[in-house]
């Protein structure tokens, strides 16, 4: 799937292009990504959206190519960054991208930070590493950072450790690691999965404002329709490590095309909902990633499947200016004659 | 040990109160007590009553708190008339030295090794431990011995052969404590930001190992300064004009029944200073289970 802005001469920021990666577990081989493509331009946000396991995570540590240390892992396809494909990079040049030109922000504030280090030497570390800021200058700029995410009194918590800090301010600091060097792309693994409702919205605002001031570009992982509203351009709905839909945000609440994504649309409460109404679960498990798939992986739970749906894995079908469904049904789908206005409220 | 306090504590309220008002300030009097020995090291002069070195054949083998011409020696005088409490006072120095920087180096190889093995797993692990593990399993005492008498008796080489022994023992616990650090989300964040793998293991993965390495650092200093008083004492550690508490007792023994005091005052106070270290340490080790 190529998303939009490949028109230009100029190469996308990021472009991950047939992106599998496999775990060589005891148990077999674990197919966690497959055949993931898509393209992110500067300044884009593009929210990813699954359930557990569907390789969101692992989709997007893999830019980075954060594995586990004894992690058996295969990775093929490329992704390139300006150009460069990651994959090939020494792990010392990568060692550059990271946190320079790509910032990341982990799930949980609560252990990303280092217990017994102050909070603001954490911050500085990745300045001095990726500017060569002096001591001094990294500490003025850090201070700078922690202001400008909302840690109160800055420059007298700069000494603090982690552990006086709640989590919805170790997020921020997580937030001000991730973007000290003005990093071109920031990814948000569930940056707001472990903290309050309210702290959740300041720290998505936080995320959308720093991202157009430094006009940095966005992946926002997540399982939330809500956090994908409030901050994407673009959704990318994964299935069972397989990308489904990939459209625009507002495409996504209005003209959903993948019965997958139509389902997950169904499962999110609404106001409009009488009170006794239930929430129609999709029916079924998702299939175990160790066996191969030969059709569609959601074939077994589609309510639409035809014959096709198990023998032959359905290509991203193109239904206007970057909306790709992965359905063989999907033009079908595409020329309702009502519109799916509120899929939620579909038989 | 501390564990099993620990456990007793919880099981009897009335007597865990009592036992931990005791291990709350019951350790400042070792510390004091060691702040002492390292006063004692640093200017003996200041507090020795009399010239360690001086011969004296008129007060021979006087009995501690005996008085002589020159005045009272508190731990009595040996064969030659030297006063004994001079010279436990000079021979702390050595001693300290001795123990000191042989497990420094010992920690400083043990926790290097500990890290690596630690953080990157797999075949280095294996080498490493293994390394460490053979050498464990052999006397290591016996071989200290022999490499003493091969090469020589002398400081030099006792520094360098005493960490032989305790390196092993600060891999292990480093690794143990690495395994545990290294699945941590920070350490991943860390290599998100770009640290390369010095500054992971040196940044973030020390100080998260650092307590467990003071309490055990501190205990180690007592073995390695029991383990070169054995080597003098056997004759192939410190070698006279020097003096140590090990070569004291050494020099003490063939005299044993008519003068106690020479192999036993010695012995006590190295005895007592082993034991303030052990004390010392289990009061780190409550810091660093509070810490953890």
């Amino acid at each position: 799937m190529t998303g939009a802005g490949t028109e230009a001469g100029a190469p996308p920021l990021l472009e991950v292009e047939d992106l599998s990666v496999s775990f060589n577990t005891r148990r077999g081989v674990v197919r966690a990504v497959d055949g993931l493509s898509y393209t992110l331009d500067r300044g884009e946000a593009l929210g990813i959206v699954g359930e557990s396991g569907s390789g969101k995570t692992v989709g997007s540590l893999s830019i980075l190519r954060l594995f586990g240390l004894f992690d058996d892992v295969t990775v093929t396809g490329a992704v390139r960054f300006e150009g460069r494909d990651l994959l090939r990079l020494s792990e010392t040049e990568m060692s550059r991208v990271r946190g320079g030109q790509i910032g990341m922000i982990f799930q949980d504030p609560l252990t990303s930070l280092n217990p017994v280090m102050p909070v603001g030497e954490q911050v500085a570390e990745s300045l001095r590493f990726h500017t060569g800021a002096s001591r001094d200058a990294a500490r003025r700029r850090t201070v700078e950072l922690l202001d400008r995410v909302g840690i109160p009194d800055a420059a007298n918590r700069y000494h603090e450790l982690p552990h006086s800090f709640s989590g919805g301010m170790r997020q921020r600091v997580m937030v001000a690691i991730a973007v000290a060097c003005e990093p071109k792309l920031l990814i948000a693994d569930e940056p707001t999965t472990a903290l309050d409702v309210t702290v959740q919205a300041q720290i998505l605002l936080l995320l959308d404002e720093l991202r157009r001031e430094m006009g940095m570009a966005l992946i926002v992982i997540t399982h939330d329709f809500g956090v994908v509203a409030a901050t994407a351009d673009r959704v990318l709905v994964m299935y069972a490590a397989q990308p489904m839909e990939h459209c625009p945000t507002d495409h996504l609440f209005q003209r959903a095309n993948h019965p997958y994504t139509e389902g997950l649309l169904r499962l999110v409460p609404r106001f409009e909902h009488r009170a006794h109404k239930r929430l129609r679960p999709i029916e079924g498990q998702p299939p175990a990633l160790t066996e191969p798939i030969a059709g569609c992986p959601f074939e077994p739970r589609c309510t639409h499947a035809v014959d096709r749906c198990a023998a032959e894995r359905p290509p991203p079908v193109r239904l206007g200016p970057s909306h790709h469904s992965a359905c063989w049904l999907a033009e079908e789908r595409a020329r309702r004659e009502t519109a799916p206005d509120k899929p939620w409220e579909q038989p | 040990m501390a564990t099993g306090a620990e456990t007793a504590a919880r099981a009897e309220p009335a007597a865990g109160r009592s036992r931990r008002s005791w291990r709350g300030h019951g350790w400042w009097v070792f510390a004091a007590f060691l702040v002492l020995m390292a006063a004692w090291a640093a200017v003996p002069e200041l507090f020795m009553p009399f010239d360690s070195d001086r011969l004296n054949p008129l007060r021979r083998l006087l009995s501690p708190l005996a008085v002589s011409d020159d005045g009272r020696h508190l731990a009595g005088t040996d064969s030659l008339g030297r006063d004994l409490f001079s010279q436990m006072i000079r021979g702390t120095r050595l001693t300290l030295y001795i123990a000191v920087v042989a497990t420094t180096i010992g920690a400083a190889v043990g926790v290097l090794v500990g890290m690596l093995a630690g953080y990157f797993g797999g075949l280095p692990d294996r080498l490493l431990m293994r390394l460490g593990e053979a050498q464990t399993a052999m006397p290591m005492f016996l071989v200290a011995i022999l490499l003493l008498s091969m090469l020589g008796p002398s400081v030099v080489i006792l520094i360098v052969v005493l960490p032989t022994l305790v390196w092993p023992i600060f891999a292990r616990v480093v690794r143990a404590e690495t395994l545990q650090v290294r699945e941590a989300t920070y350490i991943e964040a860390a290599v998100a930001t770009g640290c390369t793998v010095p500054a992971v293991l040196f940044t973030h993965v020390l100080p998260n190992v650092v307590p467990r390495i003071l309490v055990l650092y501190v205990v180690e200093i007592g073995h390695v300064m029991l383990a070169e008083a054995g080597l003098s004492f056997l004759g192939v550690g410190v070698q006279p004009p020097d003096v140590t508490w090990g070569l004291l007792i050494a020099d003490g023994r063939p005299l044993l029944t008519v003068a106690w005091w020479l192999t036993i005052l010695p012995g006590v106070l190295l005895g007592v200073v082993v034991l303030s270290l052990n004390m010392l340490s289990r009061r780190f080790e409550q810091y660093a289970g509070a810490a953890a």
